[in-house]
């Protein structure tokens, strides 16, 4: 039995794949195809006629690609830097998380008695290698969970993925003060210090800035390069 | 008879424009008037029409906005702008130039007619 609405979805999901096409594009094609096949049901054709014909005057998926390429141009370059800047989060966010559990770790295995820099040292790299890879995986088994709900898609494109980004943020930040707060950041006290030490609190310092403002400025260009495919509804 | 591609290409624009200046109107309808208008001589993909309305929109020819029509069916609607009404004018003595420099020619060749 031929099924209409699945044979155009399949349709409408292989032109999103070439992704020279903003969402609108293809929307705005799809509205044409089924006025087109509307008419030509009015012709007493039948649904999967009328959608091979409506689809041959359309034009086939490559020559369409091709010609909104040339349009579209912005589009392939935001999606890359957009990548790009995922890829790095990821990165800083994954290592960053390792770091913390690989210190968790060590702390943990000194407590229970474990000495010797060949053990701790062992423990701790080998479980900052474990959570880094564990990390990744995890991020990447969650995506593609999420992206398998039916009409999830849809709906983070509008408003969650920003939050959802700003929560991964939050969490990063948070994350980053807790963790440099409790083990990093040499207590500025009282007692004189001598250069080295002044010179090794700055560095710390820096780094902890660059560690909280380098996502956040991250954060802001992915979400300034996501273009809203909101359509202006007028009735 | 069916018209050339470059032809095609080159009256596009023209096109587009013309129909537009009759008042707003949606990629499906501006196809079906250029069939209608040319005897469906004038074969177009239909795909290939948004592109080129794309284009004219990024030329801040003409706008276009998203709204629903009466049977429901939302439609992205195109309307001409002050811009794209000069440059439909020059554009028109442009073709004026071509038309009647061809016509001439032809004229003066009975071998043609």
């Amino acid at each position: 039995m031929f099924d209409l609405n699945e044979k155009i979805s399949k349709w409408h999901s292989n032109l999103a794949q070439s992704q020279t096409f903003e969402k609108v594009d293809i929307d705005e094609l799809e509205t044409h195809l089924r006025e087109e096949i509307e008419s030509l049901k009015c012709l007493k054709l039948s649904d999967e006629e009328a959608f091979l014909v409506a689809t041959y005057r359309l034009g086939d998926t490559a020559r369409l690609s091709d010609e909104y390429a040339k349009i579209n141009r912005g589009k392939r370059f935001r999606q890359n830097v957009s990548w790009m800047i995922t890829g790095i989060l990821t990165y800083l966010l994954a290592t960053h998380f390792a770091t913390a559990v690989s210190k968790d770790c060590v702390l943990f295995a000194a407590n229970s008695g474990i000495t010797g820099y060949r053990g701790l040292g062992f423990i701790g790299f080998g479980s900052q290698i474990l959570t880094l890879i564990a990390t990744f995986f995890l991020g990447y088994f969650i995506c593609r969970l999420i992206l398998q709900i039916p009409g999830f898609k849809k709906q983070i494109k509008q408003l969650t993925t920003r939050m959802l980004l700003l929560t991964v943020l939050l969490v990063f930040v948070i994350m980053t003060a807790v963790y440099r707060a409790a083990f990093h950041i040499p207590v500025p006290g009282f007692r004189p210090m001598n250069i080295q030490q002044h010179i090794v609190q700055a560095l710390t310092y820096t780094k902890f800035l660059l560690s909280v403002f380098l996502p956040v400025i991250l954060v802001m260009v992915l979400i300034k390069l996501r273009k809203p495919n909101l359509h202006e509804v007028d009735t | 008879m069916a018209i050339s591609k470059d032809l095609v290409a080159a009256s596009a624009t023209p096109l587009v424009l013309s129909i537009l200046s009759e008042g707003e109107n949606y990629g499906y309808a501006i196809i079906k008037r250029v069939h209608e208008l040319s005897g469906s001589q004038m074969q177009w993909t239909d795909g290939m029409l948004y592109p080129v309305l794309h284009r004219l929109e990024k030329q801040k020819l003409i706008q276009s906005k998203w709204r629903e029509s009466k049977t429901g069916r939302k439609r992205k609607y195109y309307q001409i702008k002050k811009k794209g009404t000069n440059a439909l004018k020059e554009q028109q003595n442009q073709w004026k130039v071509v038309y009647s420099t061809l016509r001439q020619l032809w004229e003066n060749e009975p071998c043609l007619t």
